[in-house]
Formats: structure tokens, sequence, C-alpha cells
């Protein structure tokens, strides 16, 4: 027998549809927007790339994937690219783990954690523009502060920002110290959602600090540090603004990313749009690959994961039922 | 469900709306109206927005019948990008007075500037030969069509700040003539503790613009025209590579200049107005009155004087540019009748432009760049009240040995390919003459390869 109170199928179907419409309905700006502001323009760039732009009347002539091929033969393109791998692995070494052990440290610290925390924040508030304008002047070669140390110590002065060999680690250390700060706080969130029973347990199981970090706290923020690496690749393959004002691409082209040099591309040279939104194609291109990548060998990485959890469970189950036997 | 019906309807109202305003925002009255962008910016100095007012209401009231439309260019980003934005959104300038006449071949070339010839071969002043003529094979075509109108042309060469001479116990009457001179006093007035620089070298992405003088005080071209009326690179022989080993004499051997050669452009003015360089490229036009009291600097400091030549084979040399008057392609023709009447009574009426000079004069702002009247350079000169007593000689001086930057097509291509072994070359300590020279050897081959229609091998 049907409840009286129960909802007859087409109202409930009604009510199904004014939820699902309420929803469109807040929806609708961040849509619309997104359309218009993003993803028509994406579009736009990847359709004009095909073109031989003519400002004055656009798009000017279609010439198929001449811009791609003439990327492949550009050693300039070429140059750029690797420049983007190596602020990559660099920003790696530099800076992605020191945010993960700066968290997992201060999740230690049982008084004042939040005087660290907020003394590790505090860089990430100040203008990013004006830090990295500070350290163009740190690095300054004939009057600037690394040298005036490197001379206190009695060591040899060295060109920094205008070494070709030193350049790319020069300017991730503004990024440690600015970026740094936001990424712990991250880590630390995800930290502090571990159950602090675990570490218990692991401590009395006689687990020492490094031990606890390796097989409790990593893996439980595995998921966090994929994230963050997707992130880190897709920042450093758009780098742009950092390069822009703290070297413009030189010395001698050592930190034109992919992204400047299409820039200029556009607006430097020949007004050569179409060859510019070619090039921001591929680096497009090139970070959705790596995406997919990271987000398949992560997903492989947490299936093995759960398959080796269960197995565990299983084999403590199986010992205590023995164990309750006997 | 009524409700988010209404919800629905209020949204799409809404946006419609903001379309409509769109629309109408963008519709003008009658009339013919044209856009310039000569609007100072908000943080301008008092004088340019005084010099803006005087230029708008004069022209406004000589030409009632033309509607204008007073912008701006964004601050912060380039000219030519922000050009090209707005001409790829319809809403460029109808006038334009920013462009180096280097880019006209260019731009005639892409299309981003309209053919005026119309216009300048009917021209009485033209015809009376009262026009400076220092850019008309740059900024027309061998068949005669004329794409641009010079506005203004200017000198440079080494800026020398006297105070800063004196404070480095030098003597600013002493001024080098020839390369060694050059390198032995900017060593000596170097002291990197205070800063202070003999020469401050522009290395970043204009070093290009600088390097071209310093070939041609050492004896050569940056590029050669061929018969067939291509271009031959030429930086790469034997006075190239000598300017280019010479700078980095300059930063390494001598101790003479900074080490930071990725300076934006900004900066390097900035500090060669802040009294930190003994030696600087530029020119007293670029030191007005208020820009040098920021830096408690005066005129009175700082004069110019040419390139010093090369000890052997050399001579002093110095640099005029200029920009010029351009017009929109997308402008119709009743906008470029109304764009001519006013950039020559903006540019060419003497009536105007004395009044014009003589505001600047009272403002500390007259500019020593030549009048493009040729009857009108010693008028304007005759009005300076203000200007120091040795900048007249020191420009004429420099006047007389200067060469005009080339304009073949593709010339900014060419400075932005040179950048890269230059600053090679620049900062390689110990690089030998073969070393720089295959460097700037390959980047003429890529200039070859990349741009065959305008660079070509002599034969």
């Amino acid at each position: 027998m049907t409840h009286p109170n129960a909802a007859h199928p087409v109202r409930r179907k009604y009510a199904a549809v004014k939820f699902s419409l309420i929803g469109w309905v807040f929806l609708l700006p961040a849509l619309i927007s997104f359309t218009l502001f993003k993803y028509y323009p994406i579009l736009l760039g990847i359709i004009v790339s095909f073109f031989k732009v003519d400002i004055v009347h656009m798009p000017g002539a279609f010439i198929g994937l001449t811009n791609y091929l003439r990327a492949f033969r550009d050693h300039f393109f070429a140059t750029a690219v690797w420049n983007n791998i190596q602020f990559l692995l660099i920003g790696l070494v530099m800076t992605f783990w020191a945010p993960i052990l700066l968290a997992t440290l201060v999740n230690e610290v049982r008084r004042g954690k939040t005087f660290f925390r907020t003394m590790y924040y505090i860089p990430a508030i100040a203008p990013g523009i004006a830090m990295m304008v500070l350290w163009k002047f740190i690095w300054q070669p004939d009057f600037g502060l690394a040298n005036f140390i490197m001379r206190t110590l009695g060591l040899k002065d060295q060109l920094w920002l205008n070494d070709v060999r030193l350049v790319k680690w020069c300017m991730s250390v503004p990024g440690l110290i600015m970026g740094g700060g936001m990424n712990m706080l991250i880590y630390l969130a995800a930290l502090q959602d571990i159950p602090e029973e675990q570490h218990e347990s692991a401590l009395i199981d006689g687990a020492g600090f490094v031990k606890r970090i390796l097989r409790i706290s990593l893996p439980q923020i595995l998921p966090i540090i994929t994230t963050m690496l997707i992130l880190a690749v897709i920042s450093s393959f758009n780098a742009f603004d950092n390069v822009m004002i703290m070297t413009n691409g030189g010395p001698s082209g050592s930190t034109e990313t992919i992204i400047l040099y299409s820039f200029k591309q556009a607006y430097f040279g020949n007004n050569d749009y179409g060859y510019a939104l070619a090039l921001s194609t591929i680096t497009f291109l090139i970070i959705f690959i790596l995406t997919l990548i990271q987000m398949s060998l992560d997903r492989d990485w947490s299936v093995e994961r759960m398959k080796r959890d269960e197995k565990r469970r299983n084999q403590a189950l199986a010992q205590s039922a023995r164990m309750g036997g006997s | 469900m009524r409700k988010s019906i209404v919800a629905l309807a209020v949204a799409v109202v809404m946006l419609v709306a903001i379309g409509t305003n769109f629309v109408a925002c963008s519709e003008g009255g009658g009339g013919v109206k044209i856009k310039l962008n000569h609007m100072p910016q908000d943080d301008a100095q008092e004088a340019d927005w005084t010099l803006f007012d005087h230029e708008k209401n004069s022209v406004e009231a000589k030409y009632p019948d033309i509607e204008f439309e007073w912008t701006r260019l964004a601050p912060g980003t380039d000219y030519r990008q922000q050009y090209d934005t707005l001409l790829m959104a319809g809403d460029g300038p109808t006038l334009a007075r920013q462009f180096p006449y280097v880019d006209i071949q260019t731009r005639m070339a892409n299309g981003t500037i309209a053919e005026i010839t119309e216009y300048v071969v009917n021209w009485d002043l033209k015809n009376q030969g009262l026009v400076n003529t220092t850019f008309d094979q740059a900024i027309s075509t061998p068949d005669g069509k004329w794409y641009a109108v010079p506005f203004a042309p200017y000198v440079t060469g080494i800026a020398y700040n006297k105070a800063v001479i004196r404070e480095a116990g030098g003597d600013p009457d002493r001024l080098p003539t020839t390369w060694s001179e050059f390198a032995d006093l900017a060593s000596q007035y170097t002291d990197k503790d205070e800063p202070r620089f003999g020469y401050l070298l522009l290395g970043s992405d204009y070093n290009a613009w600088t390097f071209t003088p310093w070939v041609w005080s050492a004896g050569g071209e940056m590029v050669r025209q061929n018969e067939d009326g291509s271009w031959a690179i030429a930086f790469n022989e034997e006075p190239g590579v000598n300017a280019a080993m010479y700078m980095n004499e300059l930063i390494w051997a001598r101790n003479a200049t900074q080490k930071d050669i990725l300076e934006s452009y900004d900066d390097y003015q900035n500090h060669v107005k802040a009294g930190q360089a003994a030696f600087g490229w530029g020119s007293p036009p670029d030191f007005t009155v208020e820009q040098l009291a920021k830096f408690d600097q005066v005129q009175d400091d700082i004069g110019v004087f040419p390139l010093p030549g090369k000890d052997e084979g050399g001579a002093p040399v110095a640099f005029a540019g200029g920009e010029v008057w351009t017009m929109s392609p997308l402008a119709t023709k009743e906008q470029r009748d109304a764009a001519w009447d006013v950039l020559t009574y903006l540019s060419y009426d003497e009536e105007y432009l004395i009044e014009r000079w003589t505001l600047e004069d009272s403002l500390g702002q007259l500019n020593a760049k030549p009048s493009v009247r040729n009857d009108l350079v010693e008028t304007k000169y005759s009005l300076a009240s203000k200007w120091p007593a040795h900048w007249a000689k020191e420009l004429a001086d420099a006047m007389a040995v200067a060469k005009p930057e080339p304009y073949c097509p593709n010339w900014n291509d060419l400075k932005n390919e040179i950048v890269i072994p230059l600053q090679t070359i620049y900062l390689k300590e110990g690089i030998t003459f073969d070393e720089a020279k295959a460097l700037l050897d390959a980047c003429a081959e890529r200039l070859y390869e990349m741009y065959p229609e305008t660079f070509k091998k002599p034969v």
C-alpha cells in the first residue's frame, strides 16, 4: 500500500526538474562567463593558428598547418621548450619538495604552530611583482646584495641573473619564498586531516619519526602531492610574468619560455599572431598530455595502493581469526 | 517553477540590456569623427597636461566641424602592441604619431598603416621644399607611394653628466673622441660602490639600437643595400665584430660599465637621469627639467657628444632617428581628409608652432628636436630661452656627423635577432674575435634564411 504522503511520480519529476532548473539558473552566469571569456578565446586562438593573420582584415589567409610545421623547424622554439623543461626540473629540485618538508616539520611542532604557519605564509601575501623586482636588485651583479654577501665571505662575484648557467636557479628562489608558504599551508591542511590515532598506533608499535612520515604521512597526502605536481607542471609551462620582469628572456635567450617567445612573435617582430597562437596551442597540448599522463599514473598508483591495503587488511583479519581459534 | 522561469527571464533580459548598452556606447554622433591618442597618462607631469590642453583647444577651435575623440594608449606595455590590438578590434587611432620611421617599410607591407600618397604629392609645403626630407626613402616606395609624414626627428649620441664627471674627479670639458680615450675615461669614472659607472651600457632587448652607431663608429654598417634593392647583412663584418668586442672590453678588461645587461630601457633611462653614469645613451631632448628634478639633477649639467670613433679606421658619429605621422588603414576618405588637416596643422602650421614652442619654453619643456619645417628650425631654437648655453653647439656638432637609422624591411626582426649573440659576446669574459665573429655570422645566416625576400647575400 502506498503511503498517503508519498509524492506522485509526476509531482516527483516536477520537483526534480525544478531543482535542476534552479541549479542551472545559478550556474548560468559562470557558464556564460567561462564560455565567453575562456573557451571562446581558446577556440578562436586555435582556429586563428591556422591562418596568416592580417590584423586589418581578420583572420587573414588560411595556411593550414604551416605555422605548426614552422614551429618544429624553429630552433628558438626548441630552445624555449627546453628552457621550460629546465625550469620545471629546477623547480622540482629547488621548490617542490621544500613546502612538503616544511609542512611535515610544522605539523610535528607541538607549540607555536600558528606562529610558524603565519611566518612562512606572510611572503605569499606580498605583491609578487614587487618581490620579483626586489630580487632582481638582490641579484644585480655590480652592487647587489648577493655579491655583497659573496665578497663578505671572501668568495668570487657572480653574474647571477646574467649568467646562463645560474639564471634559472636564481629565478626559482623568489618562487620558493613567495609560493612556498601557500603550498606549505595546503600540505599542512592535508597532514592535519590524517587521524591522530594512526600516528599514536605507529608510535606504540615503535615506529620512529622518519618511518611515520614515510609510511603514514606521505602516502596519505599523495593525492595532494600529485595535484600540486600537476599545478607545478602547468605553472612551469605557462611561465611568463616572472621571466618578463626579471630577465625578459635573457641573457642570450636562456630564460626564453614558450609563452614569452610566443608573445614576442606576436608583438616584437612582424606581428606574427598566427604563429604565436600556434606556439600557444602546442604549449596547451604539451600541458594537456603531461597532465593526462600524471593523472593516469596517479590512478594506477591509487588502485595499486587500494589493492595492497586490502591485501594487508585481509591478512590481518586472517591472522586475528587464527589467534581467536587457537 | 514559476520563480525559476522569472529568474531565468531576468537573467536573459539583463544580458540583452548589457549587450544593447555596448552597442549604444559604440555609436557616435554625426559629422567626421577622428580619434587621436595624444592624451597624457594620469600620472604625467603637469606640463604635459598643459601642453595637451593647448593642443586640444587649438585644434578643436581650428576645426569645429571635426568631432575629436581624445584617447591614450594604456600605460606599461609596448606602443606597437597596443596599436595593433586596437586596430584588430577596429578601434585604432585615426591618426598616430608614435612609430619610428624605421617601422614604416614593415607596416606598409603588412597593411597596418594607410597609403597617403594623394595628400603628400599635392602638398604645397612639400613641393616648395619646406618639409624635412631625412626619412623620405624610408616612408615611401621607389614607385612613389607615401605612407607617413615626419613628426619628430632627433639626434642621439653619448649624453654626459658634468656633475658626475666632476664627482669622479674628471674634467667635464675633456670629452673623448676615440675609443681608447672613451675607455680610459669611463674606466676612471667608474666606482661600483657608489654606484657610479663611466658608461652605462644598454644590453637588453634594445641593444641593437645602441650597437648600431658603435658599428658605424668602427667604420662599418649594419646592413647594406644590394643593387637589386634587397639588403645584405653587414654587422658580421670586421667593424661589427670590433664594436661587439669593444663592449666586451668595456665590461671585463676596463671595468668601465655595468655587468647587468638585463636592465629594461625604462630603468636604463632612469639610471642615466639619476646621475649614475658619466656617459650614457641619450640626448638633451630626453632630459627635461621636471624629469631631472626628480633625481636632483639639472639641465646645465647635461650635454651630448658624438660616439667616439675607433682609433684606427673609425670616426665619431651620432645617430638620427625619429617618429612619423601615420593614418589608420580603416579610416574612411572623410576621416583621412580630416586627419590630414589636423596633422599638417599640428606639425607644419607656422603660427601654431610658434605659439606651441613659446608655451613649451615657458614650461621648460622645449625639446631640442629640430622642427620638421625646414624654414622654422632656426626659429624654434631662437625661442629657447632656458636651454643651457652649450646645447645648441653640441647638438649642431652631433647633427653634423649623424647617420639615419637603417630602415630596411624586417629591420625590427634583425634587431630582435641580434640581441642574443650580442648578449653572449658582452657577457663572455675572454671571448676571442673569432668566437664573436662566429656568433654574428650564425645570426646573419639565420636572417638570410628567415627573411629571404629582404636579406640576400651580395653576389
